[in-house]
């Protein structure tokens, strides 16, 4: 199978996290191999009438503005960002060129992902504009563009920048145009990140969908009953990979592909089948240049909503044939929670290192089996496995789907 | 960095747009807007509240059930214009949705605030009633990424698809994506552009006037254009008006308009088409009504073979922001009507 329009090899040359299971990628990788889970009482606002009033809250949360040379605190989501970015530019041994630099750098880009924007500002602002005294300040904080012109001003990054917002595909969709820049040669370096915090507004919303469980986020069990919302971000530094050569920096893994699209079917209910998440995995696999048969890990969307976890089994089972029982399928948000617009960089991120460590984190909290799920979660604890291609892939509501394939390097 | 040869990609054309704001709706009726200098602003028709602005550019004659097959239970202003825009596109381009293959017709749209009006409605019955008391139907139209979800489900595109909401250059982000979509032989065609509404929440969050500006006029609107290789649009006897050779996007202007001329293989750059100002700011539709009237200038003027149309940083925060510079180039082929 032929690569479409590729020039430029693409890698992932550095990974920064901001979680509930802690602050910085170790504390995201470690916690996964060992079971933790990030689910905590809501605390920073006041949960009474939520379906549920625990959720994936990072906690013990700090945050200093002047590290970032920064005047004023930005929204928290925005300090997600930054901080997850700035380890993963650290990562990439990029800092110095990029902080220390008075020319904004020509080859150096970002790709930022988010459903809600600066979404505790929403709730200031709306306060005000309640009030009749609305803040434009309070306004400009939660406005989605505030966040990419925060890494403009805080990082040299002179190339070519965008914000997506598509809903929990937000992330891998971000990934996914990350790598195609590189790929025709519009920059050298792309810093990707997908980042959301929570608050009041969206999760009162997705509350009254039933979206959220009751209970607790059991990811392809047969006791499912919604998901559970979290917050962070989570950050990568894509680079072209002759570039990465001449710097000698450690690479962890190489993205081959992607592909992003919608259901056109309905805004909250999924297409029957999964059918839409079966063209995107396709797609994706197909602008990789692999065989279906070839990947052998996938890090799921995994929700634990009724209808979504057996629809992207469903789908997964529909481009990959017998090999999806060959394949692992883990769903790493019965530990981290659903990170809404950060899932899919921080899903991507843990892809990455899976590759880069041939091991793969279990499925936290499995509880059930579920006839209708029967593919390979991985339930049992990490395990070591070889894995050569893996796919990570993301859905959300309006709709739209991202998938991103990752192959190993050297 | 390194130089590197430009990849060969298809030439693509612009074979449709449907552009929406105040001074005409449809690609005819904006053309004749420009012409005869038409009046785009004026007090809001819609709004009681409208902060400290007493001049809008509102789309003051659209009517949404002119472009919906079947009648809807609620919808955003945003995404009301964000499928009417693709609906006009689609039938200027003389496209049917249901007689092609869904999967290769993608979608972009780029929209700086999404759908406001709906997000404060939500949050204000959350803030003054609790948290159990929003709207489920009303949040799910409260999303980004919603007014490109509903298009998409009107007009069955399942093909490429992506919300961009980096302020006044998501338009040209969304043009950006559709561009590499089409070059990757992901799509057949792609309808890309930008959308925004105005809104009570929008127009009392937005900063004051500099001191002494009285330019300034907050506008709606949206416009996507029906992009595709030319080679497929005159094969089918389209007969696209421009195409676009490129798009720059950086953290300036300047560098903007230097990465788009070296895409398009330009040694000098074209002149820059001076934003008509008729319709107001129209945030992410800003560049996308721009690219349509640069078009217009295009044809009018004998010896102008190319344009370039800017999406600058955002007035909204005007330190720092990436920016786009839009390269076109006149085609031969189109008929021009009256």
């Amino acid at each position: 199978m032929q690569q479409r329009y590729n020039h430029n090899q693409v890698v992932i040359t550095g990974l920064g996290a901001v979680t509930p299971l802690g602050i910085g990628k170790d504390a995201l990788w470690e916690g996964l191999l060992a079971g933790r889970r990030g689910l905590s009482n809501i605390t920073k606002f006041d949960p009474s009438g939520l379906r549920n009033e625990r959720a994936g809250q990072v906690n013990d949360w700090h945050f200093d503005a002047a590290q970032f040379a920064l005047d004023q605190q930005p929204d928290q989501a925005t300090q997600f960002l930054l901080t997850a970015l700035g380890e993963a530019v650290a990562d990439a041994d990029l800092t110095r060129q990029l902080t220390s630099s008075s020319e904004p750098q020509r080859d150096v880009g970002c790709i930022l992902g988010t459903n809600f924007g600066g979404s505790m500002s929403w709730e200031d602002y709306m306060a005000t504009l309640i009030a009749g005294e609305p803040s434009p300040a309070a306004f400009a904080d939660f406005t989605f563009h505030r966040a990419i012109d925060t890494v403009a001003a805080t990082l040299a990054v002179g190339g070519p920048s965008g914000q997506l917002s598509m809903a929990c595909a937000s992330g891998t969709a971000a990934i996914a145009y990350a790598s195609d820049l590189i790929r025709i040669g519009h920059a050298e370096v792309v810093l990707v990140a997908g980042y959301d915090a929570l608050a009041p507004s969206h999760l009162s919303g997705l509350s009254l969908l039933h979206t959220i469980s009751e209970d607790d986020l059991y990811p392809f069990s047969a006791n499912r009953s919604g998901t559970v919302f979290g917050e962070g971000a989570g950050a990568l530094v894509l680079e072209n990979s002759d570039h990465a050569r001449r710097r000698n920096i450690r690479c962890y893994c190489e993205v081959l592909g992607g592909a992003q699209n919608n259901n056109a079917y309905h805004l909250t209910a999924p297409d029957a089948g999964g059918a839409g998440m079966a063209k995107v995995l396709a797609n994706a696999i197909g602008d990789a240049g692999i065989h279906p048969d070839q990947v052998n890990h996938i890090n799921a969307h995994g929700t634990g909503t009724e209808y979504h976890d057996v629809a992207e089994t469903q789908a997964i089972k529909q481009v990959l044939g017998s090999a999806a029982y060959r394949a692992t399928v883990v769903s790493i948000k019965g530990a981290t929670l659903h990170l809404m617009g950060a899932a899919g960089a921080v899903e991507g991120l843990v892809t990455a290192l899976s590759i880069f460590h041939q091991t793969v984190p279990p499925t936290t909290n499995y509880a059930k089996p579920d006839p209708e799920c029967d593919l390979d979660y991985v339930m049992e604890g990490a395990r070591q496995q070889s894995i050569q291609h893996a796919a990570s892939i993301s859905a959300g509501i309006g709709g739209d789907n991202a998938c991103v394939v990752f192959a190993r390097t050297g | 960095m390194t130089t590197k040869i430009p990849p060969r990609q298809p030439s693509i054309a612009i074979t449709a747009a449907g552009p929406i704001c105040s001074i005409g709706i449809g690609r005819r009726d904006f053309r004749e807007g420009l012409r005869d200098n038409r009046e785009g602003s004026g007090p809001s028709q819609r709004l009681t509240d409208t902060g400290r602005f007493t001049e809008l550019a509102e789309c003051w004659d659209f009517v949404l059930e002119d472009y919906l097959d079947t009648k809807k239970t609620y919808l955003d202003r945003c995404s009301e214009l964000a499928i009417a825009t693709c609906a006009l596109a689609l039938a200027d381009a003389g496209l049917d949705p249901s007689g092609l293959d869904g999967d290769r017709i993608g979608l972009a749209l780029g929209t700086a605030f999404g759908c406001l009006e709906s997000m404060a409605n939500h949050s204000a019955r959350i803030q003054t009633k609790g948290l159990r008391f929003g709207s489920p139907m009303i949040f799910t139209h409260t999303m980004p990424n919603s007014p490109t979800a509903l298009a998409a489900i009107e007009h069955h595109i399942g093909g490429p698809m992506a919300t961009f909401c980096g302020a006044d250059m998501s338009g040209a982000g969304a043009i950006q994506f559709a561009l590499l979509r089409l070059a990757n032989g992901d799509a057949d065609y792609m309808l890309a552009g930008g959308c925004d509404a105005l809104s009570t929440a929008l127009l009392n969050g937005l900063p004051p006037p500099a001191a002494g500006a009285t330019d300034f006029v907050p506008g709606e609107g949206a416009c996507v254009l029906l992009l595709e290789p030319v080679g497929s649009a005159t094969a089918r006897g389209a007969a696209p008006p421009a195409e676009i050779l490129a798009i720059g996007n950086a953290v300036s202007t300047d560098a903007a308009l230097r990465a788009a001329c070296v895409q398009a293989g330009l040694a000098d750059a074209p002149p820059v088409f001076p934003p008509p100002g008729a319709y107001g700011h129209t945030f992410a539709a800003s560049v996308v009504l721009d690219i349509c009237a640069a078009i217009e200038a295009l044809h009018s003027q004998a010896d102008t073979e190319y344009l370039a149309v800017m999406a600058p940083p955002t007035q909204l925060t005007p330190t720092c922001g990436p920016s786009a510079a839009v390269i076109l180039r006149k085609s031969h082929t189109e008929e021009r009507n009256g």
